[in-house]
């Protein structure tokens, strides 16, 4: 039941920041010179959301016998991605912030860097998280 | 950054917090040199585990009595005992192997997994669980 829920929450917050990564495109690519703010804020909120969620339910399911989560090493990479996101969640609400008030073309190189450093770890994060948790569940 | 430091503290209190209050032993698999013994099926007894001791006996009586205490310090990935129906299984081996995932079997190691067996694998006509089960067995929980 709670890994069931557990799972919901991935795939509905996936889906959200699948959205956002869109979005973003359209803004590098020059389709969008902004970000609408009420959009931006909506789709950090719910992704920082959906992650809080995924934290609660994955620590009542990893607390039922956390020395073996602790010693399997698909789990730690697995929290290894987690807190990469986590992290990932300062950056990602700094270029929201540039995402809504410059158009992409007037990023200065090092702002761009970061950019795509952020992109690639929050793409790489989400779908390690993502598989080693299907991996965990038995479901690959 | 206020969203990054709540998620950041929601993440080190779950990891941390849960260890420390889940009342597992902080010393997993330390026993008294009689009970350490990964007995695993037929084509897995070859392995030699690599925490046991060398006083280990590799096949162990089935009939061995163990505590729920001698359980509970087998509650890691690389030793994993849990105890169904009143009998005592070392899964270590089979964690990787589960069709089910390795949740499933991590979430009962080091105690009483009955409920959680009984639960998925409960019906009567599914007699394969139950079978390959009883090639894990390492012997009785004593009462």
């Amino acid at each position: 039941m709670l890994q069931n829920i557990h799972l919901i929450i991935a795939i509905v917050t996936g889906l959200v920041v699948l959205y956002a990564d869109e979005q973003a495109l359209t803004w590098f690519l020059g389709k969008q010179q902004l970000f609408d703010p009420k959009t931006t804020t909506f789709l950090h909120r719910t992704v920082a959301t959906g992650l809080a969620a995924l934290i609660v339910t994955g620590g009542l399911l990893y607390v039922q016998a956390p020395a073996a989560f602790l010693s399997s090493p698909t789990f730690i990479v697995k929290m290894a991605m987690v807190l990469a996101l986590i992290c990932n969640t300062y950056f990602i609400d700094n270029f929201s912030r540039i995402a809504i008030t410059r158009p992409y073309i007037s990023l200065s190189r090092r702002e761009r860097f970061m950019l795509f450093v952020s992109g690639g770890v929050s793409f790489v994060g989400w779908v390690t998280a993502f598989v080693l948790g299907l991996i965990l569940s038995g479901i690959l | 950054m206020k969203t990054t430091f709540a998620l950041l503290a929601l993440f080190i209190a779950i990891l941390v917090g849960g260890y420390l209050f889940s009342g597992h032993p902080s010393m997993p698999a330390q026993d008294n040199g009689m009970t350490v013994a990964a007995t695993a099926p037929a084509d897995n007894a070859a392995k030699p585990s690599p925490i046991a001791s060398p006083a280990t006996a590799p096949n162990p009586p089935k009939t061995a009595s163990y505590t729920s205490a001698q359980v509970a310090a087998h509650s890691t990935s690389r030793n994993c005992w849990t105890s169904i129906q009143g009998n005592v299984y070392d899964l270590t081996n089979w964690i990787s192997q589960h069709p089910g995932g390795e949740e499933a079997i991590l979430s009962i190691c080091g105690k009483d997994g009955t409920q959680a067996f009984e639960g998925q694998h409960g019906s009567a006509s599914d007699t394969r669980p139950k079978e390959m089960l009883a090639t894990f067995k390492i012997g009785t929980l004593a009462s």
